[in-house]
């Protein structure tokens, strides 16, 4: 058996913040083979890959080169092992040529200048080479990103890398340009290359992938040969929890057609659709919920109802009322919409203005909180006491900057802003993202609350087990469209969401349709 | 009528490059830093100090070449200073500026106080300056030799710098590092470049470009040094860089639309127009430069845009 | 020691310990200059209280920088950094002076409060225009504001020329203001005058308006962090605005005030660098007003200092540009005792544990 290229032994990485994103993990890779290391968001692949790349301090474990052991402790000393990775975002000069981003901090020299010839030259010779095409003199911004990313690859082989490591590399391609890169791909295999291929999409790694490397909540569940794997078990080994939480509600209601979005389409400009001819109702009484990978166009999809995101086509209506082109503040009020953001530390909160502030801020213009322009304290202060003990912030006084507190009382603020006050529509994006047990429980109780008194509510978590809980029906997206709509969440398992998620199946359009109630 | 003919002389045309000269100094000064990730709006300071050490050491130690070196020193000592203060002691960059333009400001007057015992100018002492120079043959050539010829080395040194700044961006590895640096930071240093270091690189360029302007205040264009006699050119040169959208020539060209605008001042001011009116042309005309250019980089991104919807569009009604 | 008290802590001992090292500058640069160090120190830090007079000179000095440091803490309190401060503060004085020479029909303290609200109003406008391209086609606001200053200046200069230049006077200047429309003196033999009670009445009208009013409050939420500020519904475009207005009208004001009695008529024939002293002003306050007064002061002090330093010894009072120009590097340099201050908070969260 020959020696594997990498191999990584009992590796372990506990962030300062204590997360643990590997534990004891082994990991090998041989020439000539296409790897896939699948897993959900936060199983530790990146983490995985990152120490390999220099990126990440190893805190337990060793890693292999050839047999030997090594210390990678930058970039430049992966780089010279021959080990090259190309970012989701890419590392790219947009105004350079692709040239001059291919030989940059390595330019070939004649005198005081950049010998460009010879870059040109150096540039056809590899991709010859490796048969990848590309035009050395054209801009990188010009490029669509299918190029781009071909640029990265390049890049990475003229440094002479023998081993890719590829983060997602198709979550930003057409599938056209994903049929191009799995080409490419073939031919690095030909060549005896490694390529480390991360990614959600098990299809994928059934076309192209010799190995598999499965990774969840930080463990290795295994390699496996792919072809000795069928895509659903492949789904549960990635999917599947243990803890399961248990929420207690009623059967829900529904009434009246609250939100309506159709035919909506985001992110032109951008290099790709985000969000790709969806369209759903939310009716009054439901929770309707998003599930799937994150990154399939579920964070635009709602930035674009509240109003924070341009749509370029089609149509959201909430009780009748278009809201297409009107400004935020028009549809927190027009629309009574509430919107809890998923970061919340850059959009859903001011960190360095108090407590109060945070949770009062958007109602500073009713009477009971000014009078001709004017604050008046005392109501402020008790309203905004009265909204600490309703949702058990754990605080000193509400004169403290939100920097002080934790991720779950951050939240909770948040959480008390958007649903203090009446609303028709509530849209919450991740709500139990980053916080305490304790903290997600009294949210998710509050949100029946509001179901129950006949809200009309909009969820997205990339959390399986906890969307699952929480909706009364669910829509999965998948590459920016809808892959799924679940009416009734009774009679389905986690393995089969999971693979509308991967995009291993997704329904007809008719029952997708059923999606928009017509009212 | 009367007017127009003040406008369509050799003198004028003349007036035109004499007074683009410094803004085109700070132009390429703005440009370097820019290109490097940095809007430098201490350029008009560097201006400054640089003309006044000039005149005081060409003054002092009657060596011209000592002078201009010394000046050239303090720009790129100045721009590193504030790269310093900028980027490695993460001061915001108005703070810095603020600060350094307020320094200068005092420093200056007060080392001309110390040398010269007088607070607004120089004319106690006599300097040195640099000559002017005429173009063989060239400056026979009727009208044109008018205008091209007899001016001071300095702005000849403007116009081949100009060129010089363009193959040291497009065409030398220094230049491809700080257009990277400026431009994506994360990606040099994926191969191992040092960004602070280039940015401190581009920033000491920009200083030297700086006092090569303000050299030509006091010592070429003016044998003395008044105080304030810069008028915030150094915050035109920004301007006409913006303008030039970050080429060297591009920034040339604007700088020189600029000083048009300031010749057109000086015209009609000797044609007893209001003078004051006419002197807010040149920044009227900056301002202008900076909406133009923002509106045109808004109408780039905004035609990308619909490029693509329409190509979306296309292939929609294939499928 | 909790981080927060820890962030306090740091942020006193970095502002004294930056006017200290500015301070000490200072001194080196007058030993080294001066041939009579002693008498210049000694006329620098305390010649101010060395009579009335000049103690009078001293309130004089502070007032004006109180006007310009309120208003760059409104003018920057979204965030938008400009230099509009300047422009307004010139045009600020001319605009008294032209309105309460101009308007004969009105008549002493009606003259001056009708010429203030001109002033404000008319401040308030011209600060808008570099908001206002900044937001519509996202210009360098800084740069926009500074070259935009020059354009106020010219066109103030050419309303001075041609309607205020009095010729018949042998000194340079305008007509002089009417006399009924000064402020009454406060201290005799000083020109200290009620001007000082209307600016500490601004310290506490911005204080006021920037913390309890609903829309300083929103001025204030867009300054710390904007897309918050945009994803609860608050109109970023107005709040920038409304922030330049005021802002730029205060320190037009500041400019309008000093035309009622400190001189007798409009004099200045260039831009009066009032603005860069706002900013240091609202720098050294932390941009919050209630600091203002004594950053102020501060700054008047040194400046008044440095001017009887420059009447009695041979140092050039320019010195206290050097001064303020250290103290804001050290001031706004975030790295300055950054690794300190990280060891120790290290250490008490270490030990918290």
């Amino acid at each position: 058996m020959q020696t594997p290229a990498i191999k990584m032994k009992g590796i372990t990485k506990i962030y300062s913040n204590g997360v643990v994103a590997n534990k004891d993990v082994d990991f090998s890779v041989n020439y000539g083979e296409i790897h896939a290391v699948m897993g959900e968001n936060g199983a530790g692949k990146s983490t995985l890959m990152k120490m390999l790349f220099g990126l990440e301090k190893v805190d337990k474990g060793e890693i292999l080169f050839e047999g030997k052991t090594v210390h990678i402790n930058n970039p430049s000393e992966a780089i010279a092992l021959g080990i090259g990775m190309v970012h989701q975002e890419f590392m790219l000069v947009p105004s350079l040529t692709v040239a001059e981003n291919m030989m940059l901090c390595a330019e070939p020299r004649k005198g005081l200048f950049i010998d460009r010839t010879r870059a040109l030259e150096e540039t056809r010779k590899i991709s010859d080479l490796y048969n990848l095409p590309i035009d050395p003199r054209a801009r990188v911004e010009d490029l669509p990103v299918g190029m781009k990313q071909r640029v990265e690859i390049l890049k990475a082989l003229y440094r002479g890398a023998k081993i890719l490591i590829l983060d997602e590399p198709t979550a930003v391609l057409t599938p056209q340009e994903t049929e191009e890169l799995f080409r490419q791909l073939e031919i690095l295999r030909q060549h005896d290359h490694t390529v480390i291929f991360i990614t959600h999409k098990i299809r994928e790694v059934k076309q192209i992938c010799d190995r598999i490397t499965i990774l969840k909540n930080g463990l290795s569940m295994g390699v496996y040969s792919v072809k000795d794997i069928s895509e659903s078990d492949i789904s549960k080994l990635m999917v599947g929890h243990e803890v399961k939480m248990h929420i207690d509600k009623k059967p829900a209601a529904p009434k009246t057609t609250v939100l309506r979005v159709e035919h909506l389409y985001n992110g032109y400009g951008e290099g790709k659709l985000k969000v790709d001819d969806v369209s759903f109702t939310v009716r009054s009484g439901e929770i309707l919920g998003i599930a799937g990978v994150e990154g399939n166009g579920q964070r635009e999809l709602l930035e674009s109802i509240v109003g924070m995101r341009k749509i370029q086509r089609g149509s959201i209506t909430i009780k009748d009322l278009s809201v297409v082109g009107m400004s935020i503040q028009e549809i927190r009020d027009k629309g009574k919409c509430a919107y809890i953001p998923q970061d919340r530390l850059k959009v859903g909160v001011a960190a360095e203005a108090t407590i109060k502030e945070n949770m009062l801020a958007n109602r500073l213009s009713e009477p009971q909180f000014s009078k001709g322009g004017v604050i008046n304290e005392k109501h402020l202060n008790e309203k905004a006491n009265e909204l600490i003990r309703e949702f058990a912030v754990k605080c000193d006084e509400s004169s403290q900057t939100v920097t002080m507190l934790s991720g779950g009382n951050i939240q909770k603020v948040v959480v008390a802003r958007e649903l203090s006050m009446p609303r028709d529509l509530i849209i919450i994006d991740q709500p139990s993202r980053g916080i305490d047990v304790g903290a997600t429980k009294f949210i998710q109780k509050k949100i029946i609350e509001l179901r129950d008194a006949d809200t009309a509510i909009l969820v997205s978590s990339a959390d399986l087990s906890e969307i699952m809980e929480l909706s009364d029906s669910l829509i999965i997206m998948y590459d920016g469209q809808i892959a799924a709509y679940i009416k009734n969440l009774a009679g389905i398992t986690e393995e089969e969401i999971g693979e509308y998620m991967l995009g291993i199946k997704k329904q007809t359009p008719d029952e997708i349709k059923e999606a928009v109630y017509e009212q | 009528m009367e007017l127009l003919k003040n406008f369509l002389t050799a003198d004028f045309f003349y007036t035109i490059i004499r007074v683009s000269t410094p803004l085109i100094f700070a132009s390429l000064s703005s440009l370097v830093a820019r290109k490097g990730g940095v809007t430098n709006i201490t350029i008009d300071s560097t201006m400054i100090m640089a003309a006044l050490t000039g005149v005081l050491v060409s003054a002092f130690t009657k060596n011209l070449g000592l002078a201009l070196i010394c000046g050239m020193l303090v720009g790129v000592v100045m721009g590193i200073f504030m790269g310093y203060f900028h980027i490695m002691m993460n001061t915001n960059m108005i703070l810095t500026g603020v600060a350094i333009n307020t320094f200068t400001n005092g420093a200056a007057i007060m080392i001309l106080y110390a040398f010269t015992g007088d607070k607004g100018s120089s004319s106690m002492i006599k300097s040195l300056s640099v000559p002017n120079a005429n173009i063989p043959i060239v400056e026979h050539i009727p009208f044109v030799g008018q205008v091209v010829s007899g001016h001071n080395l300095f702005t000849y040194v403007a116009f081949v710098l100009v060129v010089v700044c363009w193959f040291l961006m497009y065409r030398t590895p220094l230049g491809l590092h700080i257009r990277a640096v400026g431009e994506n930071a994360s990606a040099a240093k994926s191969v191992g470049e040092n960004p602070t270091r280039v940015k401190l690189i581009a920033l000491g360029l920009s200083g030297l470009f700086a006092s090569l302007g303000g050299m030509y205040m006091s010592m070429g264009n003016m044998q003395v040094f008044i105080v304030n006699m810069t008028a915030g050119r150094g915050f035109i040169g920004v301007a006409a860089d913006a303008m030039g959208r970050g080429n060297p020539i591009g920034a040339m060209f604007s700088a020189l639309l600029f000083g048009t605008a300031n010749a057109v001042a000086n015209v009609l001011q000797i044609n007893a127009f209001s003078t004051d009116v006419v002197m807010a042309i040149p920044y009227v005309a900056s301002i202008m430069g900076i909406i133009i250019y923002s509106v045109l980089e808004q109408h780039k991104k905004d035609s990308r845009m619909r490029r693509e919807i329409m190509e979306a569009k296309q292939s929609a009604s294939i499928n | 020691m909790n981080n927060k008290q820890l962030n306090q802590l740091f942020s006193v001992i970095k502002t004294i310990l930056a006017i200290f090292i500015a301070m000490i500058v200072a001194f080196m640069i007058i030993l080294i200059v001066s041939e009579e160090p002693l008498t210049a120190l000694n006329a620098f830090l305390l010649g101010p209280f060395s009579s009335t007079r000049r103690i009078g000179n001293l309130i004089e000095n502070t007032i004006p920088l109180i006007y310009v440091g309120l208003g760059v803490c409104i003018l920057w309190a979204t965030g938008k950094r400009t230099l509009s401060g300047e422009g307004c503060y010139y045009f600020g004085g001319l605009m008294a002076a032209t309105v309460s020479i101009k308007m004969i029909a009105l008549h002493g303290y009606k003259s001056t409060v009708f010429s203030m609200i001109v002033v404000f109003f008319v401040c308030g406008l011209m600060a808008l225009l570099p908001m206002i391209v900044n937001l519509k086609y996202n210009t360098d606001a800084f740069v926009v504001s500074l070259l935009f200053n020059y354009v106020i200046f010219y066109v103030g200069n050419f309303i001075f020329s041609k309607f205020l230049m009095d010729i018949t006077s042998t000194s340079s200047g305008s007509y002089p203001l009417p006399k009924d429309s000064f402020l009454p003196v406060l201290i005799p033999g000083t020109k200290v005058n009620a001007n000082l009670i209307v600016a500490l009445l601004a310290i506490v009208v911005v204080w006021f308006f920037l913390y309890k009013t609903k829309w300083g409050y929103r001025i204030r939420l867009v300054g710390l962090n904007p897309s918050y500020a945009r994803y609860i519904g608050i109109n970023v475009f107005a709040v920038c605005i409304l922030a330049q207005f005021i802002g730029g009208g205060i320190s037009g004001f500041g400019g309008g005030m000093e035309m009622f009695g400190r001189n007798p008529r409009f004099s200045w024939f260039s831009l009066t660098n009032m603005g860069w002293d706002g900013i240091m002003v609202a720098t050294l306050a932390k941009y919050k007003p209630q600091y203002i007064i004594f950053s102020a002061f501060f700054l008047g002090y040194v400046r008044t200092g440095a001017d009887i330093m420059n009447r009695s010894s041979d140092v050039a009072s320019e010195i206290v540009m050097i001064i303020q120009a250290i103290m804001i590097l050290f001031i706004g340099a975030n790295a300055f005792l950054a690794g300190t201050q990280q060891k120790l908070r290290v250490k008490y969260s270490a030990k918290e544990r």
